[in-house]
């Protein structure tokens, strides 16, 4: 029944040239507004939603639809181009994606990401459409314990996905989780680290900092070698990549989608918990895990495949359960409420035909944004050939106006500038930070479910261990662990021939 | 070639500098510029919907843009303090609920409420009590039997300190003599999650983010803690009916900073009036399960300074009020 509302709606939406349009006007105002530092996928939302407020509510899913799909791969144009991420998901966009566009691959990396969003977003889309009453009965079991096992998996993950030492990887991460505590306890409202001061209460909110870290401290880096080296301008190079290129990464692409959807279905996650774990789980089954952050295009497909991919996952318990998975799908169950279409549990019997909507949306929205995408590279790439001297303002400029954009709020500049130093400090160091990032998304997850799983079990650390997928997870982390010291102890044990086998990373 | 190149980027730092510099002037006609309501919680929550929508009827009534600032952080006393220090010239209003009476106590540095003016009431919030379904538990006297054998048998989900499904959580156990095991979660949306998934049994949790679970029948509201029953769920007795006297509601209200000139507060309060009482508005406000109570500045002022005598003693008690703020 649902399949052939599905494609009765589809026909209806296709052959439509005004709905053709809408969806291309979408589409081309979620890229631009996702690839402006400051503007997430939820503020592109909530700025356009009163435009529909006089449309058909499915011609208003259409819409909002193709703004929400596109803002998600618009948000890795400024990471690439100018090491900026536009949305929390794209953090780790950037790592490779800024290096890749430095050395005159821009549209290369541009290609790679726009490819694995769209692969991502179909994969999700097709579970979605598949699974989603499984799917909905699988994230329903994710309780406190589970949350908790998650973030602490991803922590586990956090060691493999940055360069260098494990040991600083996780100090430099520690250091991120201590800054997640900064401003008002999710649980009890204290004020934690906050000296009382205004500024302090607000938190550390993750776009100011992430700004910092890679945007502020990128320009100060190139101020200190500016004038006595050569800064050639990057090459824009190709455009186009060979089609093998992009084939030989399905797998890539592959885990990056269904790691996205699973994690995407789990109330609350949310994206930017799916990006860091596909890519710290990426690096992990890498052969050359060393070329990861210095522009490896593992680096950008993996995470841009999850990220896409989540919101089909964030879709599930959405459609299936009427629980928004994310601040994202809760802007979007707002605007489906304000056109009187309240997702739920009754939605799939009482309206197939506004799910079938939804779908063909996504669907119309995805291919819209390959198509459009394709043909913005093109433009896109040339803001590299902006004068560095030019383009460094440019950034300097952004960074301020992403940094105050996210909440309105002058305090989170101030963040940003301090993180900006601090990044700058890090790299002369030569400490990784991206852990801190890693660190400052998962920490509050992992303390607020760890706090009220232990209330629940009145303080009982057996909870995480009587609930099998939080068990599964934490043996999976204690393996990630102990595989090392094994391979050190058998390294101690054994002749030297067989150390240079095992020692390949994990 | 140095001094060349930061001459170069001195000149456009410059003419960026210069960019914002444009100057605003005071005319008698209000409005003459974009009104900016501020909303001190994320998009996508109640209080921006209400403001979005109320925002879309308001700029064709008074024939200007009318913009939404989201100014969050603190527990909303970043975007409260935004409306208080805001210049008094009705351009910067704001949404507001029971959060800021709870802050301006708990939080020295949140915006104490006298420093602020409503505007215009619009809508009651009231509380209300819901169980999941297949626990046996339909009705409230078999709650109340349920909780008085084994208090730690059902768990409640509901706001941190100050939120308004916490101040719910402290007021209906306590006129139905039971204890309440209480699970705080940050905000409506876990707090349902919660509660679907079975992590929790009870919530206290306002009406609108459960009206569609309760239709469903996924779970079931025991009692509104309102004098009225709720329009949209015409079927569930209030508290009263069941003998309890509970009445017990979080607000949406527009409030200004102080100081507003009367002529631009009483023509703010007219027009705020008629976008609450357009169609439009009604239509949207009766779908997502909003109890509309349009009154003007001087009510509104009374049922603030109600809130706050409710509110008050829940928070010391709790002892949740910071020292300097106490009441002596």
């Amino acid at each position: 029944m649902l399949l052939s509302a599905f494609t009765d709606v589809l026909m209806e939406f296709a052959t439509d040239p005004r709905m053709l349009g809408l969806v291309a006007l979408g589409t081309l105002l979620g890229l631009v507004l996702g690839a402006i530092p400051g503007i997430s996928s939820t503020m592109a939302l909530a700025i356009l939603m009163p435009v529909t407020f006089a449309m058909q509510p499915g011609v208003a899913i259409l819409f909002l639809m193709s703004v929400f799909m596109s803002s998600v791969y618009g948000g890795s144009i400024s990471a690439i181009l100018m090491k900026l991420p536009g949305t929390p998901a794209s953090i780790f966009t950037q790592i490779d994606g800024y290096p890749m566009a430095q050395s005159g691959r821009a549209g290369h990396a541009l290609t790679y990401a726009l490819v694995a969003s769209t692969v991502g977003g179909l994969i999700g889309l097709a579970m979605l459409v598949l699974l989603a009453p499984v799917l909905a009965g699988f994230a329903t079991n994710f309780r406190s314990p589970e949350f908790a096992a998650v973030a602490l998996f991803g922590i586990v993950m956090l060691s493999f996905a940055s360069n260098g030492s494990t040991l600083v990887a996780s100090v430099v991460g520690f250091i991120g989780v201590a800054l997640g505590m900064v401003g008002f306890d999710a649980l009890s409202d204290a004020q934690r680290m906050t000296m009382n001061t205004p500024m302090l209460q607000s938190g550390l909110n993750l776009i100011p900092v992430i700004i910092g870290l890679f945007g502020l401290a990128e320009i100060l880096n190139n101020l200190i070698g500016f004038g006595r080296t050569t800064h050639s301008r990057p090459q824009i190079g190709k455009i186009m990549l060979p089609l093998r290129e992009l084939t030989s990464r399905w797998k890539v692409m592959l885990r990056g989608s269904i790691i996205g959807t699973f994690i995407g279905a789990v109330p609350a996650a949310g994206s930017a918990v799916a990006v860091s774990i596909a890519y710290g789980q990426e690096r992990r089954l890498s052969k050359d895990p060393d070329a990861f952050g210095k522009g490896h295009p593992d680096g950008v497909v993996a995470p841009e495949a999850a990220n896409s991919a989540s919101v089909g996952g964030s879709l599930i318990p959405l459609i299936a359960l009427g629980v928004p998975g994310d601040t994202i799908t809760a802007v979007l169950m707002g605007a489906l409420m304000v056109h009187g279409l309240t997702p739920g549990p009754l939605l799939f019997t009482s309206s197939p035909t506004f799910v079938a909507w939804i779908y063909v949306s996504v669907l119309l929205a995805l291919i819209s944004t390959l198509v459009l995408g394709l043909g913005m590279i093109r433009a896109a790439v040339m803001v590299t050939r902006i004068p560095p001297q030019l383009m460094y303002v440019f950034i300097a400029v952004f960074c301020v106006i992403g940094a105050f954009a996210i909440r309105n709020d002058i305090n989170d500049v101030y963040v940003m500038l301090t993180f900006g130093v601090i990044g700058f400090v890090f790299t002369r160091l030569g400490l990784p930070v991206t852990p801190l990032a890693f660190g400052l998304i998962l920490g509050p997850i992992l303390e607020e479910n760890l706090r009220r799983s232990l209330m629940i079990s009145r303080g009982s650390w057996s909870i995480f261990l009587e609930r099998p997928i939080s068990a599964i997870l934490i043996a999976i982390c204690v393996i990630l662990i102990t595989l090392p010291l094994f391979q050190w102890l058998r390294a101690r044990l054994r002749p030297a021939d067989i150390v240079r086998q095992s020692n390949k990373p994990l | 070639m140095i001094r060349r190149k930061l001459l170069t980027t001195g000149f456009y730092l410059t003419i960026l500098a210069a960019l914002p510099l444009q100057a605003a002037f005071a005319d008698d006609a209000f409005p003459e510029k974009p009104i900016h309501i501020t909303v001190v919680w994320p998009a996508g929550g109640g209080h921006d919907l209400v403001a979005r929508l109320l925002g879309n009827e308001l700029s064709t009534i008074m024939g200007t843009p009318v913009v939404i600032d989201n100014v969050t952080g603190a527990g909303g006393s970043t975007g409260m303090r935004h409306i208080v220090n805001a210049a008094p010239d009705g351009y910067t209003i704001g949404v507001m609920g029971l959060h800021a009476v709870s802050q301006a106590y708990m939080n020295t540095n949140a915006p104490e409420l006298d420093g602020l003016d409503p505007l215009a009431y619009i809508s009651d919030e009231p509380g209300a009590l819901q169980i999941r379904a297949g626990l046996g538990i339909d009705t409230l006297e078999e709650y109340i039997a349920a909780m008085q054998s084994d208090p730690m048998d059902l768990m409640n989900g509901n706001d941190p300190q100050g939120g308004n499904s916490f101040v719910f959580a402290e007021v209906i156990p306590a006129a139905l003599g039971v204890e309440m095991m209480k699970l705080p979660y940050p905000g409506h949306a876990p707090t349902v999650t919660a509660l679907l998934t079975g992590e929790v049994q009870t919530a206290t949790l306002p009406v609108p983010p459960i009206i569609e679970h309760a239709n469903a029948g996924t779970l079931h509201v025991l009692g509104v803690a309102s004098e009225d029953r709720h329009p949209q769920l015409p079927d569930v007795p209030t508290f009263r009916e069941q003998g309890y006297d509970i009445v017990v509601n979080d607000f949406v209200m527009m409030v200004g900073p102080k100081g507003i000139p009367d002529a631009v507060s009483a023509k703010l309060e007219t027009s705020l009036l008629e976008a609450i009482n357009s169609d439009g508005f009604r239509a949207a406000a009766e779908r997502s399960a909003m109890v509309l109570r349009p009154l003007g500045r001087a009510e509104a002022a009374t049922e603030l300074a109600a809130q706050e005598e409710l509110v008050y003693p829940l928070l010391e008690t709790a002892g949740l009020v910071a020292t300097e703020l106490l009441r002596n």
